[in-house]
């Protein structure tokens, strides 16, 4: 038995080919993954602990909260570090601070880096070697508050040498430091890619906004001292008061490690959705092409029964052959997804994150689990077409083979309607008066419920759907035309599974993009309405704040009617109820905003904000119970804490952010403040456009800040959400690949079975291009059946989630008519595509073969 | 084709012309010596208006010679003409319009398009054509062949003979030049049969329809005009107003003459 199933896997090969290709894009995308991550986590692994190979010991401040990328501590004292350097078994000790907000400027002027590549990081320089990693390959190291070193990849990449003045842009404005040494890391040029420049610690604290203390302090073992050792005798002399701890070197490695794995894994998390995805669409075209495949052998395998087959052997041979299917999508898409991932390190190599190449890791876990979605996906796949093969009665044997013309059963359209109103039911808690976040995992699942029930009910739909998408090809196309809407609509479940796989792709894809345009438009609409400014100064990256002086500087010019300036950071908040929630909180002067931008208030008014008050989002303040009146406690990076009082409810989270405190509260707990975006309103008369040109030239000196007026500064929103939808697009793309490979595969096989139908076509008069036409047609009816499916999922589910998502500031639904029907058309037209190979194979079909009979 | 339009009106027109014709037909697989010949040389001509049976025994070649003349299949060497047009001249377009425009089929079975309906299957030609049926000829056909009440099923809701009805008034509503027809009545009991077979001697003496049909059963052989037989690639014999008895003495003779 298992040899007749090797036969007929092998006579089969041809048809079996894009079945295997189906599964294994979604493997080789899934172990692309694992293997990227893999090895990223490796590098990062190698990296930091040949950094911090010589660290024996760390000491750091108390936790002040959960950043969301990991801990965030309060910083330490300065003199801690003679403390703990006059600790005994301690040989030297090094405070550290490090800031990543502002760039150095290269031999030309320009900015070092790229914009949302490797960050420049400002710190403290450490002469010990042991603790710092760092070796000096080029004059000394810094010794005075006008010095600086950088990392040897730095001052190549900037062409600088020592002895050069380097300008550098921060928090504090621009200064300059003449470049004193350069130095390797561990033999290296850089870590990842990043710029490092280390000065005095006094300037370091200074541009980290941290004076007189340090961030961590880092010690070395005396000899003979061990690591444990070492961190409880620091540990017993660190004042109570300080909260801060000791840990080993051992343990902040491994730490640091695990805080930059944790991000990874985030990342291969988000990657590993698609790959998922993926998978699932190739399992529609598997179980498609199981179940024509058994169709078509239901006279072989009515013959295998007839001589005494159990239907246990039919089901064995069966599953057989899907397991063989699997075993083989699974290893090839292990190796291209090892290529894959070879591929994305090179790029990530290319755009300047530089890795230690220590080889790409293949843990076993990754082959294992590649293997677990090939055969099992294939299997679970193929498990319903392998049952209904048992079911083939041996007198069939002696019947033509038929095609599966079945219709839809009424238990299939009650499960499927039932299941319909179930997922729309879950989907009705966005929709309330007051729907908050707490809706969204019940809209979660009424969308796959709702995905599952289109599933179900596909064949149901199918056969009028194709009839009445192929009704004008009747009338357009003639006669091929007509067949093609016949064919399209003979076999529903065949036709309804093909284009399942398809609609499953662009209900992803309408929904981001829907998505996606309602935010565009919700943004849009608030800052058309509310901004009044006709200057926007923002900074290019994102880590990187506006100086102070540059509003103080504007705001002199007589050409300037008014500045106004928002300042932002990461804050956290506990609430009245004692929960907490990190958030980028915002700061503004209450004098000048509104005359900037107007913010619609719920509640109460923008000059209530003083000192001590907070303006609060008023759905926010709906979702979290707040109440004017009520307190909140802030707490800053620094450590300080605020406790404020709610004082107004705004309305526009895109104007005002969801939490607002004055400049006053900010300045005096953020100490090195920087303006997160500057709005300019030129002085009656002036001209727009010659301002910012005016502008544009004064802030030159600060190379990140950029000045928009209003339509660019739209504009600029809109490109970011561009860039963050074709990164997704990008990512569904191979599974759209993987439905339109369904369509060929299932038009392959369609045609198989219909060649005696096609050879009297041929033989009556029907031309080639008539036939391949017809296909074609026929390709395009069912693209279109899982497009439009698939959109009409989209707009439901997209309409849903910006009503639950309206406490976060969504404010409309907008739908990009033109977008949705040019994915529609788009999809007909790869679906047409997707027909042409099997469109020329029919057309090639030689009619006297197909005519003859036996 | 204009020049054969059939005069209903007469019983029995005298035939005035070649509707095809097979030059020193020849047809071969192979080379050297596992060179094997379908058809050796053949010259045959079917008269319009005639009815004209193929018979042979398995092998002899009789359907590579009907692919031939119909355009479904390419000769070795030598011509066949459906009317004056040399079909070896031909390109793979040509043949195909021609088929659609002047040559109607009726296979042995699978002889319909399993999603059209009856109707549909009957004007395909001329649909495929781009062409509108000529409505009250379709309609003589239909009724002749007694569809009337059938015409919106669907293959699958018809018996075979109502099937191979079908085919066969699908073959007509066209007006072919000649209809070539291969063991029309193989898959059918005896009475649909000779319904079928009384159709086809109808559509030859009331529509002055060419046709020429391939079969091995003597019955369906004695309907025609002639009878040419077939052995190994070549005509051995050609017998006119052939009965059933003579038909059957003939191949006799045949098995014997082997």
């Amino acid at each position: 038995m298992l040899r007749t199933t090797l036969r007929s896997l092998w006579q089969h090969k041809r048809r079996l080919i894009s079945t295997t290709v189906a599964v294994l894009l979604g493997v080789a995308f899934m172990a692309g993954t694992f293997v990227l991550g893999d090895t990223l986590d490796n590098s990062i692994d190698e990296l930091v602990g040949e950094v911090t190979v010589g660290i024996d010991a760390e000491v750091r401040g108390p936790e002040l909260f959960d950043s969301g990328f990991g801990a965030l501590r309060a910083p330490v004292d300065a003199s801690l570090v003679d403390t703990v350097a006059g600790v005994d078994g301690v040989e030297d000790a090094a405070g550290y601070v490090q800031s990543m907000s502002g760039r150095i400027l290269d031999s030309e002027g320009e900015a070092l880096g790229q914009t949302n590549g490797a960050p420049t990081i400002f710190e403290a320089f450490i002469p010990n070697g042991d603790l710092s990693g760092y070796e000096i390959v080029d004059g000394r190291g810094v010794e005075a508050d006008d010095e600086m070193v950088l990392n040897r990849g730095a001052t190549d990449d900037a062409d600088l040498a020592v002895g050069d003045q380097v300008e550098i842009t921060s928090a504090l404005g621009r200064d300059s430091f003449t470049l004193v040494g350069i130095y390797t890391i561990k033999g290296r040029d850089s870590i990842a890619g990043a710029v490092t420049a280390s000065f005095t610690p006094t300037v370091a604290q200074e541009l980290a906004g941290l004076p007189g203390q340090f961030q961590l302090i880092y010690a070395t073992a005396a000899d003979g001292v061990e690591q444990p050792e070492l961190a409880d005798a620091i540990n017993s002399v660190l004042p109570e008061d300080s909260g801060g701890e000791a840990i080993t070197g051992e343990q902040s490695s491994e730490e640091l490690s695990d805080s930059f794995s944790e991000g990874l894994a985030f990342f291969s998390t988000f990657l590993l959705i698609f790959a998922l995805i993926a998978l699932v669409v190739g399992s529609f075209i598997i179980f498609n092409t199981f179940s024509i495949l058994v169709a078509q052998r239901g006279k072989e395998l009515a013959l295998l029964r007839a001589i005494g087959a159990t239907r246990r052997q039919v089901l064995v041979s069966v599953l057989v052959e899907a397991i063989l299917v699997g075993l083989i999508a699974a290893f090839v898409g292990i190796a291209a997804g090892i290529g894959l991932a070879i591929g994305l390190v090179a790029l990530l190599d290319s755009i300047g994150l530089e890795l230690p190449s220590s080889g790409v890791v293949i843990a076993p876990a990754t082959v294992v689990w590649a293997l677990i979605a090939g055969v099992g996906v294939t299997l679970f796949s193929a498990m319903i077409p392998a049952w209904r093969a048992t079911r083939v009665p041996p007198i069939a044997a002696l019947r033509d083979v038929a095609t599966d013309a079945s219709g839809t059963s009424k238990v299939r359209a009650v499960i499927g309607i039932i299941l319909f109103a179930l997922g729309l039911f879950m989907l009705t808690p966005a929709f309330g008066e007051a729907p908050d976040s707490a809706a969204l995992p019940s809209v979660g699942l009424g969308a796959v419920l709702l995905l599952v029930a289109l599933v179900v009910l596909g064949p149901v739909i199918a056969r009028p759907a194709a009839k009445l998408f192929g009704a004008p090809l009747s009338a357009l196309r003639g006669t091929p035309g007509h067949l093609a809407r016949e064919n399209a609509a003979r076999s529903p479940k065949r036709t309804a599974s093909t284009a399942a796989a398809l609609m499953i792709g662009v209900a992803l894809v309408g929904f981001i993009t829907i998505f996606a345009e309602s935010a565009r438009a919700s943004i849009d609409d608030q800052i058309t309405r509310g901004l009044k400014a006709d200057l926007i100064l923002q900074s290019e990256s994102f880590d990187v704040g506006i100086p102070l002086e540059v509003s103080t500087m504007i705001a002199e010019r007589d050409d300037v009617a008014g500045v106004a300036s928002v300042r932002q950071g990461l804050v956290q908040l506990t609430m009245p109820d004692g929960s907490n929630s990190t958030t980028f909180m915002g700061a503004v002067d209450p004098e000048v905003y509104p005359e900037a931008v107007e913010v619609q208030m719920a509640e109460g008014s923008l000059s209530d904000l003083r000192p001590g008050g907070i303006v609060v989002d008023a759905r926010q303040a709906d979702e979290r119970d707040i109440a004017i009146g009520d307190t909140i406690t802030l707490t800053f990076p620094t450590g300080s804490t605020a406790e404020v009082e709610v004082v107004a409810l705004s309305e526009d989270p895109q104007l005002l952010g969801l939490y607002t405190i004055s400049h006053e509260d900010w300045s005096t707990n953020v100490p090195n403040q920087t303006d997160g975006i500057v709005f300019v309103s030129a002085a009656d008369g002036v001209d727009v456009e010659e301002l910012q040109a005016s502008i544009e030239e004064a802030i030159e000196p600060y190379v990140t800040v950029i000045v928009q007026d209003r339509d660019e500064f739209l504009g600029s929103i809109a490109a970011q959400l561009n860039t963050a939808l074709n990164v997704i697009y990008g990512l569904l793309a191979l599974s759209l690949i993987i439905a339109l490979i369904g369509i060929a595969n299932t038009l392959s096989l369609s045609i198989y079975e219909r060649t005696r139908e096609l050879g009297l076509l041929r033989a009556v008069g029907m031309t080639r291009a008539q036939l391949r036409s017809s296909v074609r047609w026929e390709a395009a009816i069912i693209a279109l059946l899982g497009t439009v499916l698939g959109v009409l999922l989209a707009l439901a589910l997209s309409y849903t989630l910006v009503q639950a998502l309206g406490p976060q500031g969504f404010s409309t639904y907008d739908i990009p008519v033109t977008s949705l029907v040019v994915i529609v058309a788009v999809f007909a037209i790869l679906g047409v595509l997707a027909s042409v190979l099997p469109a020329r194979r029919a057309a090639k079909l030689n009619v006297l073969e197909a005519i003859a009979t036996e | 084709m204009t020049t054969t339009e059939p005069n209903t009106d007469a019983p029995m027109p005298a035939p005035v012309g070649i509707a095809a014709r097979a030059v020193r037909a020849t047809k071969s697989y192979g080379s050297g010596d596992t060179r094997v010949v379908a058809l050796d040389e053949i010259d045959a001509e079917f008269e319009q208006g005639r009815f004209t049976a193929i018979m042979g025994p398995s092998g002899s070649g009789k359907s590579t010679l009907m692919h031939c003349l119909a355009g479904l299949d390419t000769l070795t060497s030598g011509q066949v003409f459906i009317g004056d047009i040399d079909l070896s001249s031909l390109s793979e377009k040509k043949l195909t319009t021609l088929r659609r425009d002047k040559v109607g089929f009726v296979f042995q079975a699978f002889n319909l398009i399993p999603t059209l309906t009856a109707i549909e299957n009957i004007t395909l030609p001329m649909s495929l054509a781009g062409r509108k049926p000529d409505d009250s000829w379709v309609d003589r056909v239909i009724t002749t062949v007694g569809l009337g009440d059938r015409l919106t099923h669907r293959p699958s809701e018809l018996s075979g003979g109502q099937q191979q009805r079908v085919a066969v008034s699908r073959a007509l509503a066209s007006r072919p030049e000649i209809i070539f027809a291969d063991e029309p009545t193989g898959n059918l009991d005896t009475n649909s049969g000779s319904e079928i077979l009384n159709f086809m001697r109808q559509a030859v003496d009331e529509f002055a329809q060419t046709i020429v049909m391939v079969t091995h059963d003597p019955v369906a052989a004695s309907y025609a005009d002639r009878v040419v037989f077939l052995v190994d690639g070549r005509i051995v014999h050609d017998l006119a107003s052939p009965d059933r008895d003579a038909i059957i003495d003939q191949m006799k003779h045949l098995e014997v003459g082997r």
